[in-house]
């Protein structure tokens, strides 16, 4: 008798998984398996992959919006067939996504913004659903002599294409000159909100986030040019800043 | 207040998109919900409140997705204790799976057929008690629509039994699935049914389905129930008694109206029937 190569053997229902998953992700490439009905083969792979697209179509609606229907479907069969998704959460599903895109080569004839794009559109649902809750508010005037830290319901992002403003009339194909610093906030009202930063903004709630726990001086005090004609001035419009953060409740007591 | 350690009734599967209008004025024919914890586990903000408000009022039972318990790769243990956590934050009475599985080493997030083997038996089996017994409490498995058979060296309904009955575990059976069953797989749903393990039965699903042109039926989950699968409940409960039953929508949802219809519809016809052995709605554990 010949001997075998070595390689680990599978049980047969193992082989038997392995062989429906296989057509399953990649219906174009593999074949069917022996002895199942072709059609009720196709009735599967159409509800694997009619769930998965309405679930990424229902996370990404600018992108779907942006793709032609027969791209977007394209990208979503890549997916399948590409990717193993691991998180048995649904809500997660557009981060999978996300690390499918960004372990992925942007192609020529898509949209050069599309893994900032998708970065922002997951950012919204995540933030609505996120566990954290809001801090209690604290004395007024006591801002002065509190350590800060950023809100965990609150994300300062910044993109190199002003990703809150693409829409189908609206794709530039390379970056602006300027980046776009954004903030996004769950309100107490549990909604959540964009707005847009000054970099000088966005810079101290970075350096806040990066940092917690200093007293409102201090940050602006590092951030602060040394060779700023007005620190005081500056002082001043920054602690205006600060506190408005602090009403809205960007900013909390750390 | 009803009590929140057991159910009884009939429920409505919960989805996102009806909550809102749910959480504040539960109708009264409504008397438990059910949820996929995989939907839910780790949801904060308002859509978290207003769970928690709804587990507050009535039973909230949990129907998972995701676990892949018919599966070949490791099991989940992660999901498994945030269930555990999940089923104790909402004093959720009932935890069930289906009997197939998702993974594939990845996710694709739908339920795929286990051929009806020994192999296949033994080892959903052996997957479901460490699932109870990381649960520490006993798990309901559905029947599933199946379109295609791996393997089959048994029928369905034996298959069925025999992981009940290795794991020890209960059965949540669904008729509309039955029902699909029976059209695709031409055997006859009643037969069917007096076959399953009464006894084990912890509750009932009922939903629609899609008919395709040939008279090849798609569980869709996306339709009003047909009087097929409402005569196939009512057989049920005739033969095992009325259990508690819950109503499955997931697409097309129409106005609450309709869906409370079918609600009631449920609840006439466990009216109707008397409890042939005087059992009580069962309690998990
Ligand atoms: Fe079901």
């Amino acid at each position: 008798m010949d001997a075998a190569p070595i390689r680990p053997t599978k049980s047969p229902l193992a082989q038997t998984q392995e062989d429906f998953t296989r057509f399953l992700r990649n219906p174009t490439e593999v074949a069917i398996p022996k002895g199942l009905d072709p059609r009720r083969m196709r009735v599967y792979q159409g509800l694997v992959y009619e769930n998965i697209l309405s679930l990424l179509s229902g996370f990404f609606p600018v992108i779907d919006s942006l793709f032609s229907e027969e791209k977007w479907r394209a990208l979503i069969a890549e997916f399948i067939r590409d990717f193993k998704a691991e998180t048995p959460y649904f809500p997660k599903l557009g981060e999978e996504f996300i690390y499918f895109l960004s372990e992925r080569k942007t192609l020529e004839d898509e949209p050069p913004f599309l893994l900032e794009l998708a970065h922002y559109e997951s950012i919204e649902l995540a933030l609505y659903i996120s566990k954290e809750n809001h801090a209690t508010p604290i004395a007024e005037g006591f801002i002065h002599n509190a350590g800060l830290s950023l809100s965990p319901l609150a994300t300062p992002l910044s993109y190199h294409y002003p990703v809150h403003q693409i829409c189908a009339n609206f794709q530039p194909q390379e970056p602006p000159e300027k980046a776009s610093y954004l903030l996004v906030f769950r309100d107490n009202q549990d909604e959540v909100r964009f707005f847009e930063l000054p970099l000088s903004s966005y810079q101290l709630l970075c350096q806040i986030n990066q940092n917690p726990g200093l007293l409102a001086k201090e940050y602006l005090q590092n951030l602060c040019p040394e060779n700023h004609p007005e620190p005081n001035g500056f002082l001043q419009q920054g602690m205006a800043l600060i506190s408005t953060f602090y009403d809205k409740g960007v900013l909390i007591q750390s | 207040m009803k009590t929140p350690s057991a159910f009884q009734g009939a429920g409505l599967g919960l989805r996102r998109s009806i909550i809102d209008s749910l959480y504040e004025n539960i109708p009264n024919a409504i008397d438990f919900f059910e949820v996929a914890p995989e939907n839910w586990i780790n949801i904060g903000g308002r859509l978290g409140k207003q769970l928690r408000s709804i587990s507050e009022q009535v039973p909230l039972i949990t129907h998972g997705l995701s676990l892949s318990v018919g599966g070949v790769h490791p099991l989940d243990k992660d999901l498994i204790l945030n269930i555990k956590k999940f089923l104790d934050t909402h004093q959720a009475p009932l935890y069930s799976e289906h009997l197939s599985y998702s993974n594939d080493g990845g996710q694709l997030y739908d339920l795929l057929p286990l051929p009806f083997t020994e192999e296949a038996v033994h080892h959903v089996a052996s997957r479901i008690t460490q699932v109870q017994d990381i649960l520490g409490r006993r798990m309901a498995i559905e029947n599933v629509s199946y379109y295609v058979v791996p393997e089959k060296a048994m029928s369905e309904a034996e298959f069925i039994n025999a992981v009940v009955k290795e794991a020890d575990c209960d059965l949540l059976l669904d008729i509309n699935n039955v029902y699909v069953n029976s059209k695709n797989h031409q055997y006859d749903p009643e037969e069917f049914i007096r076959q399953m393990p009464a006894e084990r039965v912890a509750y009932i699903h009922m939903a629609g389905h899609y008919v395709e042109d040939d008279g090849f039926i798609v569980d869709t989950h996306g339709a009003d129930v047909i009087d097929p699968v409402w005569k196939l409940l009512a057989f049920t409960y005739g033969l095992i008694g009325s259990l508690p039953t819950l109503l499955e929508r997931d697409f097309n949802l129409p106005e609450m109206e309709q869906l409370l219809s079918e609600i009631n519809q449920i609840k006439d016809l466990q009216k109707s029937q008397e409890f042939p052995h005087g059992r009580s709605a069962h309690s998990a554990n």
